[in-house]
């Protein structure tokens, strides 16, 4: 009888992971080890513990918060399309996005023509009279009860503190768009006078009003904090500048002291930055240009010990060491690291890394290439121009 | 509508069903945000911040195969990240404990006996909160995702990005250390 073979399979044997034979050599066992048995009832307990836990009631407001960022995310992520559509020529694939969009939301106002009476009054509007955080770039929609004469309700339509509007008409539904950004934090309030009319002469049964306020002010994007040099070219070339998915730098290009060690599936780049240094572990995805990261803190010090102890299986691999070694045994599961073993020593060099709205930038000398870290953990790399 | 149509949708740049997604799971993803980070503040921060992140992943061509196993794991990192960042070493205790323990107290209409259920119940509860607050993030994570939202092994590899032996053996050694620290506070009461 071995424990010390027998005890690691347990958790495997308690999921029913494990293959037959071994299943059953594990059974053997515990039918004869009560120290076994009883790290097993053990884990179980514990399981059921866990998953005992109750739930904990979601925060009130929670969703109606989340559109909300939800709206302002799309709002950045589209803002000065159009001018960039127009400017490039090749966004052949957000036009299809626009139109898909644009095809919705149209739907949207033709079940909501269905659905209204045919009264000569506004039924439904975007914001809410009393909305407060409204978006800086929103526009604005009133959808009337019945077909509108749409000269008298753009000449009925007057806006406090003044704004200039453009009037967009899809069937019953005005949108009005602001010229400029509306000011943050303004209390605004927009009316429909009266001498609105139906399209036989009916006037609106009452003037209407809407009260919103818009959202606390966005700092102006920095814009002298641009990418230049080869983060410069990635970002307009590739990414589409600040209107790409990666938005403005939030800090000027950093260069700073890195080593980076290749392995079988990945790299790890090492950054000695100001407070702490800072591990970035990039696993190779379905290719070598992109995959998924990780970013952990270097725990190592001079004099800790700089080998794992472990020998690489084959000639041609390398065993991780210092900093690398320890994250790779005690954090990313050693030999079956995700990004598998070392393929050469690391190597020190001057890198430099930049901050962006939505990740970061990366360029080591050695492969040319500048890696985009996004903050959703997935990483592409890209040529960097020599 | 199924997922997949769901995510194709939301990835043509379709809010409606991109929220039409987080009504569907968020509530999950905000307890297992919760569970990994012990405070209902950071929670919800994380899991807006999830999902916004899923939203531009999607917007950028993103194709998950399974929807719920990829929202884990963006959860996952961005939980993960936090926890990294701060070193959040101790686990925040779990503010509205109290608040759930009266609600199990209140709704056990009680004759003694099913009284007194509840009490050790609650009382392993805070047992099994106190084991997993003291664990590393990782190894909470792992058993999180089992015990609790009960994903398989392939799943949890695929949240995770690790490989399945990986899985295996940190499984293994989560439950381990977990058992340890239960043993370790058990004693640690006897003697107080």
């Amino acid at each position: 009888m071995n424990c010390d073979r027998i005890r690691p399979l347990l958790s495997a044997y308690l999921d029913g992971e494990l293959e037959p034979p071994q299943q059953a050599e594990v059974a053997a066992h515990l039918a004869a080890c009560q120290e076994c048995a009883r790290t097993l009832e053990d884990f179980r307990a514990l399981g059921q513990g866990v998953h005992a836990l109750p739930d904990v009631p979601v925060p009130a407001g929670m969703r109606a918060e989340f559109g909300t960022r939800l709206h302002e995310q799309r709002r950045s992520a589209f803002s000065g399309f159009g001018t960039r559509l127009l400017a490039s020529g090749a966004s052949a694939v957000l036009l299809v996005i626009l139109l898909i969009a644009l095809a919705v939301g149209m739907s949207a106002v033709l079940r909501r023509m269905q659905a209204v009476g045919q009264v000569a009054q506004v039924v439904a509007t975007y914001p809410l009279d009393g909305a407060t955080g409204v978006p800086l770039g929103a526009n604005l929609t009133l959808t009337f009860g019945r077909p509108m004469d749409r000269a008298s309700v753009e000449a009925a339509v007057h806006i406090v503190p003044e704004m200039q509007l453009a009037f967009a008409w899809h069937g019953e539904t005005l949108t009005l768009v602001p010229f400029i950004d509306w000011r943050p934090s303004t209390p605004y309030t927009l009316t429909v006078a009266g001498t609105a009319r139906t399209v036989d002469g009916a006037s609106l049964i009452e003037p209407f009003v809407l009260r919103f306020e818009t959202v606390a002010g966005e700092e102006a994007p920095a814009e002298s904090l641009n990418p230049i040099g080869r983060f410069g070219h990635v970002w307009r070339a590739e990414l589409g500048g600040p209107d790409g998915p990666l938005g403005y730098a939030t800090a000027v290009e950093q260069e700073l002291w890195c080593a980076a060690q290749p392995f079988e599936r990945g790299l790890m780049v090492w950054l000695d930055q100001l407070h702490e240094d800072h591990i970035y572990v990039l696993a190779y995805g379905a290719n070598e240009t992109s995959g998924t990261w990780q970013r952990y803190v270097d725990t190592w010090r001079e004099g800790d010990p700089k080998s794992t102890g472990l020998m690489p299986p084959e000639r041609h691999l390398e065993e991780p060491i210092r900093g690398f070694g320890r994250l790779w045994l005690e954090e990313l599961g050693g030999p079956d690291a995700l990004v598998g073993w070392a393929l050469e020593p690391e190597q020190g060099y001057t890198g430099s890394l930049q901050s962006f709205e939505h990740g970061l930038m990366l360029w080591n000398p050695f492969d040319e290439v500048v890696y985009v870290l996004w903050d959703d953990f997935t990483w592409n790399s890209y040529p960097a121009p020599g | 509508m199924d997922e997949v149509r769901l995510a194709q949708r939301a990835r043509d740049g379709d809010s409606d069903a991109f929220e039409e997604i987080f009504r569907i799971y968020h509530a999950r993803i905000y307890n297992y945000a919760y569970r990994l980070v012990g405070n209902a503040e950071d929670a919800q921060d994380l899991t807006q911040e999830s999902f916004l992140k899923a939203y531009r992943a999607l917007l950028r061509g993103a194709q998950p195969v399974n929807l719920s196993a990829w929202l884990y794991r963006v959860a996952s990192n961005t939980c993960m990240d936090l926890l990294r960042r701060r070193r959040l070493i101790h686990w925040q205790p779990l503010e509205n404990l109290l608040a759930v323990l009266n609600v199990n107290v209140a709704g056990a209409r009680s004759p003694e006996e099913e009284m007194l259920r509840s009490e050790r119940r609650a009382e392993r509860q805070t047992e099994i909160e106190r084991v997993l607050a003291q664990l590393p993030p990782r190894y909470r994570m792992y058993l999180i995702l089992r015990e609790r939202e009960s994903f398989s092994y392939q799943e949890i590899a695929s949240i995770t990005g690790d490989s399945l032996d990986t899985v295996k053996v940190t499984l293994y050694r989560a439950r381990e250390r977990a058992r340890q620290v239960g043993l370790e506070l058990r004693s640690g009461s006897e003697e107080s």
